[in-house]
């Protein structure tokens, strides 16, 4: 059945998955993991990125990632949020893709988008990762799915105190997916709660900013390790640091630690080393993703030297 | 709702989770738009929606409402947009599956170039980061770039022209090339195969009822064919066919099988194990075989057959043995000996494993499968449903690819034939991506326990290859066996293959079966023993042949590359990125059909070439062109080739690299007889004197007559020719096909890599292919079968592997996110190199080169990786989690 909306009033009592771009919901169609009923809202009106009057941007939740990481509010006031709407995916899946979608889409572990293997996240009572192959698996485990977040542009957010709205209420993108105590969600929306809007605080001038994530390929691949950074330099001191990071736990990540070894700190290579090593302060990685500790300290090095660079 | 597709309005409703790519194949009935991977990584069913290019298979279909979609099809063959014209001219094809998809994004990349940038030409990263989400299994890459970039330039504009080197890309890049997917009889059904999901069980009972009450199955039928166990996860139990996929999806479901499960051995370790479960507790009857051609014998002890030629590919094994054990001890600098590794591969044809069946009566069935041998395929469906090869029609006129995992009468062929017979209605067979990617092929994985003994200057003293083959189900493993036949015949060696059962699914051959693997392991060893003992990399390789002339020539040619020649020393630079440069060598057999029969007729609508063989994206079709080309100089474009259809004389199959050089002299020498006859019709029909064939035609006293003018005339005629045998063994013309003749080609493959040694990232900067096989026949398609070698060779190396679940025995790699296969920002430059002497007593003067384009390339990557790092890798693929982690060692 297919319930196609306008407005944001018309989902209630609507019964369906809620489908925007399609991008990860006919994937999981396709591989048998997902079936039923579809609410298509890709006729919802929130497709504009605009700077409002006391300086902070709001980005609508159906504006596509190609649209974040191209408009020119976004690419000049936020360049780790546009920089990884430009780095992640394809150009195809870019120009498709929502910017909601893109924070809400469901894990991309392969026992999870296998049709005949278990995973807690399609109901099963086990956790095939946990117990099986994940080399890819998370470095900072908060229990249940051994898969970290898919999300790349949730980290970048994190790293911009970003709050989302949604059609029932407001809150800072951390709050969309919690601390990781909730095991076997994706986010934290109700049924039928439909995210709207994001705002972020009014841009920083001068601040330098990067997205870097590894990989095996040159492109088109889910990263390893993914991080976005931004950093404000003053007096050759860095005087304010936001850091994001994702492929490493449940839930995207902020990195405060780092961020606080940062500042104040003369913006040299030692202080990005130093720094870039905390990030693995509290890590307890599964079994076979141990290696991506050194992944993190090196993908977040490379990230912060490219932004110093930008 | 309304839509617009190539400018025609298309009225529809659609399913709540109908897609882009149903409405357009569907309801349009627009075949050229294709289904790959299904999950928007592949790119192949990229159309331009209101002109950007989205991946039709994830687009929701209510998106197209008031939409100008824009298909492969929007230009015709009379009209072709520049780009299309620039694919063609730079042979950014092969199979030609992906390349609707890569035309929809280039011509879209065209015009936003255009816009802003006027016709600068786009570098090869801004063409890579544009095209990014678009994979091509062949590796066209080289051609796209030059396609891209010239296209962008203007150099296509105002073009009227068609150049193609490859005579079929025409129907590629316009979208009217059929393949098996896209055939479409009446009221065609669509069948889907219940697998097992598990690894090792006995199948008590099978229950249908709930299936075949289910409204719209019009057959499910039992595929287990009198077979009472299965042993691996994905194999076929039972098929379905319906009106639709999603019903017979739903009828699957509806299936009860009663298993009695079996402990299982997912791995080599469990199936080595003392107390190893039996892979086939039943008997070993109905193994299936990994190998190209016949297998070899064995001795089975349990899960492990131990190939009883050791007689034959092994010279003083004791000896070999005794000399490697002397040195361990008494001089550990001439030996080098390890276990090497090689992950199972999967072959990844664009286009899935596929078939289409109708039965016309209970004696004669008509078959389409996407297969790489219509002859032996034609008489294994006979011999399998008990017909005669008359009574089977086989038809394959496109094929999106094989790489070797599509001979013979594999699972979805026999599925399509037995629901259409049961049905009695036209069943469309076609294999998920999933499925395509777990269960219908791959390449076995080798471990061996290889080691080079030396003297101290290089020379060989001994070497000895213990290979240990995976192919799941399958038998075949002929690493070992196949050195033998390669190596310089002085050396003492024990070379030893044996064939490891495990409950996973069948192996199959895969471009120069266990070549690769062999290359892996014996080319490092030579490689490690020369930097030992301070040896050049290419001196020791003159030790190990000192009279080979053709491998002398080869090293020549390595030592002329600037690169190599300025290399450093391993390990010598400093800092984060580090520079390698590696070498292998590699050999592979001359294989030939000696029953190749073609067929060259005249006739007033041209010239027409028959043979029942096919073209899986190497060139067959190219091949047989240039033939009548290089005979005659007619326009290759005007040329009727009439392949692809089994009832036509025999010919070869698509594998072992034996097509051009059994198709190329045959088809020569049946158009000179053809053009014998169009020459005295000349003279009978036309009056014509003194004449004498020239390119195009032929002069005569009154000046020069096409060959078109003088077709129209003449009487048809026809000629053919047959490939016949090349001296063999004791210079005997043996005929057991395929033909082995007594050659050997050879090449070498220098390959420079940037190391990242913080992420572990492998980047392959440049590849020097060097190969010697004698003459090439269709240049342009030799350097696409080269660069593809290469690319696929670097997938191979660094980024390719099946892994599956340890509990369950499912393929865990079953989509393109997980099977990575290389993109086009992985190429490097390749430079090619041919040496085309020394084969002139062979017939054509040449033989095939595609196999040994891919065999070294990994070997070399990884002795590129030791020259950057000091670390040497000794299992594929190097991931960076393995770069990582070994550069530890070397601190």
């Amino acid at each position: 059945m297919l319930t196609l909306i306008t407005k944001p009033e018309e989902i209630k009592g609507a019964v369906g998955e809620i489908r925007a771009g399609g991008t990860d919901l006919h994937d999981r169609y396709r591989l048998g993991v997902s079936s039923g009923p579809i609410i298509d809202i890709h006729k919802l009106p929130y497709t504009d990125i605009t700077q409002n009057a006391d300086g902070t941007t709001t980005i609508g939740a159906m504006a596509t990632i190609d649209a974040v990481g191209q408009n020119p509010i976004t690419a000049k006031g936020y360049g780790a949020l546009a920089k990884a709407a430009n780095g992640l995916a394809t150009p195809q899946i870019r120009w498709a893709a929502t910017f909601g979608g893109s924070l809400l889409q469901r894990t991309r572990c392969w026992y999870y988008r296998h049709p005949q293997l278990p995973c807690t996240k399609k109901g099963d009572a086990v956790c095939g990762g946990r117990d099986g192959h994940h080399p890819n698996g998370v470095i900072f485990d908060h229990g249940g799915c051994a898969h970290p977040h898919p999300s790349t542009l949730a980290a970048a957010l994190l790293a911009y105190d970003a709050h989302v709205r949604t059609t029932e209420r407001e809150m800072p993108i951390a709050d969309l997916y919690g601390d990781g105590s909730q095991h076997d969600r994706d986010h934290l929306l109700h049924q039928n709660e439909i995210l709207t809007h994001v705002t972020l605080p009014a841009p920083v001038v001068g601040e330098k900013t990067a997205y870097f994530r590894s990989m095996s390929r040159f492109e088109a691949e889910w990263p390893i390790v993914e991080c976005s950074v931004r950093l404000v330099v003053r007096d050759g001191a860095i005087a304010a640091a936001g850091i994001g990071a994702g492929g490493i736990s449940q839930i995207p990540m902020r990195l405060p630690n780092v961020e606080a070894a940062l500042l104040g700190k003369p913006a040299t290579q030692a202080t990005l080393e130093q720094a870039a090593h905390l990030s693995a302060a509290g890590a307890n990685p599964l079994p076979q993703a141990a290696w991506k500790v050194e992944m993190l300290v090196g993908t977040l090095l490379t990230a912060m030297e490219l932004a110093l660079a930008d | 709702m309304q839509t617009t597709i190539n400018g025609q309005p298309l009225a529809f409703e659609p399913r709540h989770d109908e897609t882009a790519l149903e409405v357009i194949r569907e309801r349009a009935g627009l075949t050229g738009t294709k289904l790959a991977c299904g999950g928007g990584i592949c790119g192949a069913c990229t159309v331009r929606v209101d002109g950007v290019p989205k991946c039709s298979c994830l687009l929701p279909a209510t998106q197209l409402e008031g939409k100008d979609v824009r298909t492969i099809e929007e230009y015709g063959r009379s009209n072709l947009h520049p780009v299309q014209r620039a694919f063609m001219a730079n042979d950014g094809l092969q199979c030609g599956f992906c390349t609707p998809g890569f035309i929809n994004e280039g011509i879209a990349f065209y015009d936003a170039w255009r816009a802003k940038q006027g016709k600068k030409r786009p570098l090869p990263h801004e063409i890579a980061v544009a095209m990014g989400g678009h994979l091509c299994r062949c590796a066209a890459y080289v051609g796209i770039y030059a396609a891209i970039a010239q296209a962008c330039a203007g150099e296509f504009d105002d073009v009227a022209e068609l150049v193609a080197p490859r005579v079929d890309a025409l129907a590629k890049v316009t979208g009217e090339a059929k393949y098996t997917v896209d055939v479409q009889f009446p009221s065609q059904l669509e069948g889907k195969i219940l697998r097992s999901a598990h690894p090792n069980a006995r199948v008590k009972a099978v229950d249908f009822s709930a299936a075949q009450a289910l409204e719209g199955v019009m057959a499910v039928a039992d595929l287990l064919e009198g077979k009472t166990h299965v042993h691996y996860v994905g194999q076929p139990v039972a098929g379905v066919a319906a009106v639709d996929e999603r019903t017979a999806e739903a009828a699957l479901k509806l299936i009860k099988v009663d298993y009695d499960l079996l402990p299982a051995a997912l791995n080599i370790a469990q199936a080595m194990a003392a107390d190893a479960p039996a892979v086939f507790p039943e008997g070993k009857e109905k193994m299936p075989t990994a190998a190209e051609g016949s297998t070899f014998p064995y001795a089975w002890e349990n899960n492990v057959g131990r190939v009883r030629m050791g007689l034959v590919t092994s010279r003083r094994a004791g000896a070999a043995d005794r000399r490697i054990e002397e040195a361990q001890s008494n001089a550990p600098q001439n030996v080098v000996e390890h276990t090497y590794r090689n992950a199972q591969q999967v072959h990844t044809a664009l286009e899935p494993h596929a078939a289409v069946a109708k039965w016309n009566g209970p004696q004669a069935v008509h078959v389409f499968a996407s297969t790489q041998g219509i002859t032996p395929l034609r008489a294994a469906i006979a011999e399998h449903f008990d017909l005669d090869k008359a009574q089977v029609t086989l038809e394959s006129h496109y094929i999106g690819g094989g790489f070797g995992g599509k001979q013979g009468l594999y699972e979805e062929i026999k599925a399509a034939i037995i629901l259409a017979r049961q049905a009695n209605q036209a069943v469309r067979v076609v294999a998920s991506r999933l499925e395509d990617l777990a269960y219908t092929s791959l390449r076995p994985g080798v471990v061996s326990q290889t080691a080079v003994k030396t003297q101290a200057d290089g020379t060989p003293d001994a070497i000895k290859m213990h290979a240990y083959g995976d192919g799941g189900v399958a038998n075949g493993s002929s690493a070992a066996s196949m050195y033998s036949l390669m190596a310089p015949r002085s050396i003492y060696r024990d070379l030893q293959d044996y064939s490891v059962l495990t409950n996973t699914p069948p192996g199959k051959p895969f471009r120069a079966p266990d070549a690769p693997a062999q290359r892996w392991a014996i080319e490092q060893a030579i490689d490690e023993a020369a930097y030992k003992q301070n040896l050049d990399p290419v001196t020791i390789r003159r030790r190990w042949d000192p009279d080979h002339a053709i491998k002398n020539r080869l090293l020549d040619w390595v030592e002329t590359i600037p690169a190599w020649r300025e290399r450093g020393k391993v390990n010598g630079e400093n800092g984060r990125f580090k520079r390698g440069l590696g070498l292998a060598m590699a050999q592979w057999l001359f294989i030939y059909n000696p029953n190749t029969e073609v067929i060259v007729s005249s006739s007033p609508e041209g010239i027409k070439v028959s043979c029942a063989t096919q073209d899986i994206g190497n060139g067959t079709r190219s091949s047989i062109a240039q033939a009548v080309v290089d005979v005659m100089g007619i326009d290759p474009h005007t040329l009727m080739l009439d392949i692809g259809n089994a009832d036509r004389p025999h010919g070869p199959i698509a594998g072992g690299s034996q097509v051009t050089t059994s198709v190329y002299p045959t088809t020569y020498a049946a158009t000179e007889q053809v053009m014998g006859h169009l020459i005295q019709e000349a003279a009978n029909k036309m009056g014509l004197k003194q004449v004498t064939a020239v390119k195009g035609g032929v002069n005569h006293s009154n000046g020069f007559t096409p060959w078109a003018d003088i077709l129209a005339v003449a009487a048809p005629f026809s000629a053919s020719d047959k490939r016949g045998n090349e001296r063999g063994l004791l210079g005997l013309r043996i005929n057991v096909p395929p033909g082995i003749g007594m050659r050997i080609g050879h090449s070498a493959i220098v390959t420079e890599v940037e190391v990242d040694t913080r992420l572990g990232k492998i980047r392959p900067l440049n590849v020097w292919s060097g190969i010697a096989v004698g003459r090439i026949f269709v240049r342009d398609l030799a350097n696409s079968q080269m660069y593809s070698g290469v690319i696929q060779g670097l997938g191979y190396a660094l980024y390719e592997e099946k892994v599956y679940d340890q509990q369950t025995g499912h393929t865990l790699s079953s989509n393109l996110n997980d099977y990575r296969i290389p993109g086009l920002g992985d190429t490097p430059n390749i430079h090619l190199h041919y040496d085309e002497k020394g084969f002139e007593e062979v017939r054509g003067q040449g033989i095939g080169l595609s196999e040994l384009a891919t065999i070294g390339v990994a070997a070399s990557v990884s002795n590129a990786v030791f020259h950057a790092t000091g670390w040497r890798p000794l299992s594929t693929p190097i991931t960076p989690h393995d770069v990582v982690t070994g550069l530890k060692e070397v601190k």
